[in-house]
């Protein structure tokens, strides 16, 4: 009698995909540390904030700042791997709309993706679609440091406060842990 | 599942067409991708507050509103490929998708790529993109606090931008070509009462240029003829929507305006390709349309994979 082969296929959907970030270290002395702006207003002010709380804190080895040209489109690839390849952490901000909240999370997966941590300044409204589309593009537990909304259109002094009260949260997101 | 391609179904756009059809494809237990080359619930991500979308009797956000439709998607189980569709080839009796990641393969295919914003095609709109003309108050909305903005279109589009600039800039005027304003008469209610506001109807923009730090529109009232010019911070144009479909020329049959032509069905000119949404010919245009088309399409793609899987 002749055997016949059965292929028996799994039906349902393939399971998304989960990518691992990159490793964090609990000291954050002496490390180059990367300020992405997307050219939003506010994220700007925001960023020298974080960077000036920060560097204070920590004594950084550097501090490299890069402009997006446009806040509705990703880093392109030759900044991402010079960024990623000089510094040792990188933060980005801001997402305070569709577009620019969708392409901060891109970015930052991107960056860990090539081995350097992360940490995306998200505002209030975006918060949810930030992290489902952190979570669409493998990444769920991407670091986020959620500032409240707005940023843009607000006096600068209180978009620096608004860094103020988030240094804990920075801290925590770039180390994983406390921050030494 | 067929063995030989890589999904059963992969729908191209993320918008509430792609969203849909993704949840009632993972619920026909078809293997199935959306690839989405921006931001998942595409356009309505970016607009600021959704009033007709039912079951929401104070409005949602356009970005929650698309963060749960994107959530629900991800519970079902729908990879998502954030990557830009380059083109669609029929080979094998298959569909593959060609994208900046590679080519994918599906026995049927959803387009569901929205639309994007029509330009106003006057001399300076170009050279003047991303510094003094954007097509998105809610993106770019705030680069003008406490300055004069001009909004270009009296649809919904328009006015619901203009009414959300209103509280950011020091003064809106949105200029339409049209005699009168074309938005929900609830929205022109809106527009008329909000002090902030004014309203030039019959008046066409025929130039952009740079004056020190301000925008000059140069316009003309198309009844009249008479010219006049308005000096503002930023300008907005919101004049409707072009399909996404440059990619799509000779393969599945368009209409005049590149829209995509489709049966009762959803189905287009080639078996096992369905459209859904904006992008479709004899769309309304409206996230919950595009939604209903979404589900439609699924199910149409469902019984096509069904049939053939019987041949």
């Amino acid at each position: 009698m002749a055997i016949k082969t059965v292929t028996v296929l799994d039906p349902t959907a393939k399971s998304q995909k989960v990518l691992k970030m990159a490793s964090r270290s609990d000291n954050l002395k002496g490390k180059v540390v990367g300020f992405v702006w997307n050219n939003k207003p506010g994220g700007d002010i925001l960023l020298n904030r974080f960077a000036e709380l920060l560097n204070e804190k920590f004594k950084f080895a550097r501090v490299v700042k890069y402009t997006r040209p446009l806040a509705s489109s990703g880093t392109d690839v030759g900044t991402l791997d010079s960024l990623s390849a000089t510094c040792d952490l990188i933060i980005i901000a801001i997402g305070d709309c569709g577009s620019c909240t969708s392409y901060v999370v891109y970015d930052a997966v991107e960056f860990e993706k090539r081995g350097t941590p992360t940490v995306s300044v998200i505002s209030t409204e975006f918060e949810s679609l930030g992290r489902v589309e952190a979570q669409a593009l493998g990444m769920a537990n991407l670091p986020m440091v959620i500032v409240p909304h707005p940023i843009g259109g607000i006096p600068l002094e209180q978009v620096a406060k608004k860094a103020d009260n988030a240094l804990e949260a920075m801290i925590k997101a770039l180390s994983g842990h406390g921050g030494k | 599942m067929n063995a030989h391609c890589d999904y059963d179904l992969i729908i191209i756009g993320g918008g509430p067409a792609g969203l849909t059809a993704g949840l009632y494809a993972s619920r026909a237990k078809l293997s199935t991708a959306i690839i989405e080359k921006s931001t998942p619930g595409g356009r309505i991500a970016n607009t600021e507050l959704v009033e007709n979308f039912p079951g929401f009797p104070q409005g949602i956000s356009g970005s929650e509103l698309s963060a749960r439709m994107m959530s629900q998607l991800m519970q079902a189980g729908v990879a998502f490929i954030r990557t830009e569709t380059t083109g669609v080839e029929l080979r094998d009796e298959l569909k593959y998708v060609n994208t900046a990641q590679g080519d994918y393969s599906a026995q049927a295919l959803i387009i569901a790529g929205g639309c994007q914003p029509r330009k106003l095609g006057v001399p300076g709109e170009d050279e003047l993109v991303g510094s003094g003309v954007s097509y998105c108050a809610f993106c770019d909305g705030n680069r003008f606090a406490g300055q004069p903005v001009a909004i270009i279109g009296g649809g919904d589009g328009g006015i619901t931008e203009g009414l959300y600039m209103s509280r950011i800039a020091s003064k809106v005027t949105i200029i339409e070509i049209l005699p009168r304003l074309g938005a929900a008469k609830i929205l022109q209610e809106r527009a008329r009462e909000n002090p902030r506001m004014d309203i030039l109807c019959s008046t066409k923009v025929e130039t952009i240029t740079t004056e020190g730090n301000m925008r000059v529109l140069r316009l003309k009232n198309t009844e009249t003829g008479e010219k006049s010019s308005l000096e503002v911070s930023g300008i907005f144009v919101l004049i409707g929507l072009v399909p996404a479909t440059a990619y799509l020329k000779g393969l599945v049959e368009l209409d005049d305006d590149g829209f995509i032509k489709v049966k009762g069905n959803l189905e287009t000119s080639v078996p096992g390709i369905f459209a859904a949404g904006d992008i479709r010919s004899g769309s309304s245009r409206q996230a919950i349309a595009a939604a209903g088309d979404g589900a439609t399409a699924a199910l149409s793609a469902e019984k096509f994979i069904t049939f053939k899987q019987r041949l």
